[in-house]
């Protein structure tokens, strides 16, 4: 009752909550929340709080006094810790409404992944009940980028879209505002960070962390080789002398480096090809298919999928937010239409 | 420049900077993956036998960047023509807001409610835009056609190029052949033309050196201050050295484009 008379000053919300960002998208307002899903949380005799949730909080992942800790509540895309995700989504709710001074109630889309399990489901719901949501409803993540990416989903007509998002990829084939082949691989920009990691210490014998290693592959990084040639220096600590040293790395270096994780999402991409069916396999040859998600911004990812599948490959408009602006898309389809077609089962 | 500039679509626009930089449609379509009806249908800005707008977009998208050219005027003349035939584009980023309170939060929501409003504001700015637009591309292009060396006139929605481009010395070789020479000192590059091809060569400061597509037969002596970057249109029908040494084009070449550094 309190909820519903709560809920009158409230905005509805769709949250993207991703493992390495959060966004929350408001009806008629656009994209008011990007910040990293990190929290620091300061232990004082047994009891914990949050000391900052965010951007704040990111800026002191790996750099934290022993009585901090940053963490990244999500882990390939579902939750890894229930109540630190808690915390971390009431505090995002309060901060899109900082205006009103009743405590928020609001109606929340939650995007999730389309390979989460009941439970990991359920766990997501609960978490979004708790920080106070008034109602809660589900969207497979592959539907909400499809939708966000402008793709005709209601058409009887296939589409296929690969969402390269921090914790996962996650490929769907979409027909007729339905799912009809999805498939997640566990691979997505955080490893591509990781890799960069091993392939320095392996080849320069120095220690990086993951915040360096996701700088060199915004500034340098590609999937393609080309000959244009990009250098970066870079600071990290010798494992052998152990102090700090600097070194410049070239982008085919790490190109090289990112050969696994870049293979994996190739093999993933190729094998939902070959399980679509006939018909609609036809439809993605002739239009193409599109990519998402932050990871898709890694220069030359759509020519190397390009050359790969012999498809064409288009990246959407502004990649990062499309899962959350598909999920406000669809917030609006389901109060216009009243119809519950595109939200996820539980 | 009395006469209204004709306007040309996105996909005329890249049709023309390909066939000046001497590609067929089959090297597109072959490169883009593209079928060659899908890809002329694009260059003749055809919607009605083309998939959503979306994907037109992205189309767009790819093409001016394989011809190196900036795809932000492309995307504007597509929105325009998407205007024009009633169309929206979908999946076109909402203008992102920050978080504004009271008053002006909801005057701001009012304003998103009508969209009607946002639309007319956005439209009439894009055709203001777009206007300025078309018409300087258009006097690019008929100051390229009237130019009095075509071949060497520089390609309208190229990136400006750094510092001025000094027109080539024109000279006869020993042979008998046309030979153009460009700088006077430093490491020399040769190109010799067995075909006609759209040709780019910056040196080490990202300065361009030459720019045009010399006819068959011609000898391209370019010699500076290097690296020099080079860029083919059609690599087969090129033999380059540098400093007397014989350069292989083959591992730089994709789709008969080559791109490559030499002198680094």
């Amino acid at each position: 009752m309190f909820k519903n008379i709560r809920g009158l000053f409230s905005r509805d919300l769709s949250i993207d909550l991703g493992t390495a960002n959060t966004l929350i998208y408001v009806r008629d307002e656009g994209i008011v929340l990007n910040e990293p899903s990190v929290v620091a949380i300061r232990q004082h005799n047994n009891q914990k709080s949050v000391a900052a949730v965010g951007v704040d909080a990111k800026r002191m992942l790996g750099r934290t006094p022993g009585n901090i800790t940053a963490i990244r509540p999500l882990k390939d895309g579902v939750i890894a810790d229930f109540q630190v995700t808690e915390r971390m989504l009431k505090h995002f709710i309060a901060k899109v409404h900082q205006n009103s001074m009743i405590r928020p109630s609001p109606r929340v889309l939650i995007c999730v992944p389309g390979k989460a399990t009941a439970v990991e489901r359920k766990a997501i719901k609960e978490s979004a009940l708790s920080a106070g949501a008034r109602d809660v409803w589900l969207i497979d993540e592959p539907m909400a980028a499809a939708i966000g990416a402008g793709l005709p989903v209601h058409e009887a007509v296939g589409t296929m879209v690969v969402d390269i998002g921090g914790g996962t990829t996650e490929i769907a084939v979409i027909s007729l505002n339905g799912i009809v082949y999805s498939e997640s691989v566990r691979v997505g920009g955080d490893r591509f960070d990781e890799a960069i990691v091993a392939y320095v210490r392996r080849t320069q014998g120095s220690l990086i962390g993951d915040a360096t290693a996701e700088r060199i592959k915004q500034e340098i990084g590609s999937a393609y080789p080309s000959d244009e040639i990009r250098e970066i220096d870079v600071r990290g600590r010798n494992l052998a002398a152990g102090v700090p040293r600097s070194f410049t790395l070239t982008n085919r270096e790490v190109l090289e480096a990112l050969q696994e994780p870049l293979s994996m999402i190739v093999q993933a991409v190729k094998s939902a090809l070959e399980q679509t069916p006939p018909e609609l396999a036809s439809d993605i040859a002739e239009v193409g298919m599109v990519l998402t998600g932050g990871g898709s911004m890694l220069r030359d990812l759509d020519l190397l999928l390009s050359e790969e599948t012999g498809l064409p490959v288009l990246i959407a408009e502004d990649p990062l937010t499309c899962v959350a602006r598909g999920g406000g898309k669809a917030l609006e389809l389901m109060d216009a239409a009243g119809t519950l077609d595109l939200l996820a089962s539980e | 420049m009395s006469d209204v500039p004709p306007r040309l679509g996105p996909g005329a626009l890249l049709a023309r900077v390909r066939v000046e930089r001497g590609l067929t449609p089959e090297d597109l379509a072959h490169t883009l993956n593209l079928s060659l009806s899908t890809l002329r249908a694009l260059e003749a800005d055809d919607l009605s036998r083309l998939p959503s707008p979306i994907f037109v977009r992205g189309y767009l998208r790819a093409y001016a960047r394989l011809l190196l050219v900036p795809s932000a005027p492309v995307l504007a003349a597509f929105d325009q023509q998407l205007a024009e035939a009633g169309l929206v584009a979908e999946g076109v980023a909402l203008p992102r807001l920050p978080l504004k309170r009271g008053l002006r939060a909801s005057l701001l929501r009012g304003i998103f409610q009508n969209p009607g409003w946002v639309m007319a504001s956005f439209s009439a700015l894009g055709a203001l835009l777009l206007g300025g637009m078309v018409l300087g591309a258009g006097q690019q292009l008929d100051a390229a056609e009237e130019g009095p060396s075509p071949l060497l006139a520089a390609v309208p929605l190229a990136p400006a190029p750094a510092g001025a481009i000094s027109e080539p010395e024109v000279r006869v070789g020993d042979d008998g052949k046309p030979e153009l020479w460009v700088g006077v000192e430093g490491s020399r590059l040769e190109l010799a033309y067995a075909s006609e091809s759209w040709t780019e060569v910056r040196d080490g400061g990202d300065r361009l050196l030459f720019q045009g597509a010399p006819t068959p037969g011609t000898r391209l002596v370019v010699q500076g201050e290097g690296p020099f970057a080079l860029l083919l249109g059609y690599a087969p029908g090129v033999r380059v050295s540098y400093n007397e040494m014989d350069v292989p084009l083959r591992p730089h070449t994709r789709n008969d484009i080559a791109q490559l550094v030499l002198g680094r």
